[in-house]
């Protein structure tokens, strides 16, 4: 500040003839030049817009294929379940054409859904369409199969069972082996 | 557009534009200057913010541009003779100056290209040694140690040159 100060008391002479002297003119057209401006920030707009299309039509064809393929993997997985002791050929289940998986290969965290599956399947063959659950639910025996040896007992016995009403009893009786 | 509203990027286009050509020549012909110059009010406008000290701002993205438009042609030698030899004056002559401009011109353009910068910025730009300083990026005392060896060296360049002009004016004399 001091310089700045010194300089503008002691401003010689000849700095002050020479900042008399003015810059020639330019050609700079100034509204040409606020065109420009105006058309590189519509510019930048646009690729934005265009970021946001692709970036949200990425996301919706992601959404639909994840959509698509969650409910044919849930609803194969029972279907292709099939036992060593039980010839699938007969069995509804088996006739889907899925390759049969082994059933020791399946683990306990399959175990409730399986159950639940299968009940919904009884419940299904017995009482028919109005079996169906609701968006309330519906009550269904929870404690008769316990393990992954009684589901697939009781799979292998609906499967080959003529009389679906018979095998809900033994089941509501807990009589499956 | 961003928050630099047209009015106010035309006020210190009114206001700066001329200098920051003069300033952009140090490096670049007229019309290259003309286009740095250009492309820096543009960018002024894209600006999301205001620049905090538009002023300085202005200078250091001319000089960044200048710079690097030179750098980009990769033809420096030519063009400065280009620059010597064609493109027109820095300064308008009128008769109210009691400067010759094309003498102070040739002052200029001999003095050290750090020095000419400060000079530059000085007198036409209008800056003070602290946005000197900011557009340079060095300290106030070297804004200032340059400044004064600028004006040192364009009194000695006018003062040869009127010692060459009076020596003619006498030899002519003499000669009549």
């Amino acid at each position: 500040m001091d310089r700045e100060d010194s300089l503008e008391r002691g401003a010689d002479e000849l700095a002050r003839q020479l900042r008399q002297l003015r810059p020639v003119g330019h050609g700079i057209d100034r509204d040409a030049l606020m065109f420009r401006a105006g058309q590189r920030s519509a510019r930048g707009r646009l690729h934005a817009w265009q970021s946001m299309a692709g970036l949200m039509m990425i996301v919706l064809v992601a959404v639909l294929a994840w959509l698509n393929r969650g409910p044919s993997r849930t609803s194969a997985a029972p279907a292709a379940v099939a036992s060593d002791n039980a010839p699938p050929a007969q069995a509804p289940l088996a006739s889907l054409g899925h390759h049969p998986i082994r059933a020791d290969a399946w683990t306990d965290r399959h175990l409730p859904w399986a159950n639940e599956y299968l009940r919904l399947r009884t419940r299904v063959t017995d009482e028919g369409l109005d079996a169906i659950p609701t968006a309330h639910g519906v009550r269904v025996p929870t404690e008769t199969i316990n393990s992954i040896a009684d589901w697939l007992r009781l799979r292998r016995r609906t499967a080959q069972a003529s009389e679906p009403k018979s095998l809900l009893a033994e089941l509501k009786k807990g009589n499956l082996s | 557009m961003g928050s630099i509203d047209a009015q106010e990027a035309g006020w210190w286009f009114e206001r700066e534009s001329n200098a920051l050509v003069l300033y952009a020549r140090q490096w670049l012909d007229h019309p290259a200057a003309e286009d740095a110059v250009q492309d820096v009010f543009v960018s002024l406008m894209l600006q999301s913010r205001p620049p905090e000290q538009m002023k300085a701002w202005l200078y250091r993205c001319v000089r960044n541009r200048a710079l690097k438009a030179l750098r980009t042609e990769q033809r420096r030698t030519w063009r400065e003779d280009r620059l010597a030899s064609e493109t027109p004056a820095w300064f308008e002559s009128r008769p109210d100056n009691t400067l010759d401009a094309r003498e102070a011109e040739a002052a200029i353009r001999a003095l050290p290209a750090e020095e000419r910068e400060v000079v530059t910025l000085r007198l036409w730009g209008g800056l003070t040694l602290e946005e000197i300083a900011v557009v340079l990026g060095c300290s106030v005392a070297t804004a200032f140690r340059r400044y004064e060896a600028g004006l040192g060296g364009i009194r000695q360049q006018l003062q040869q040159e009127a010692s060459w002009i009076g020596k003619i004016h006498s030899s002519v004399a003499r000669m009549n």
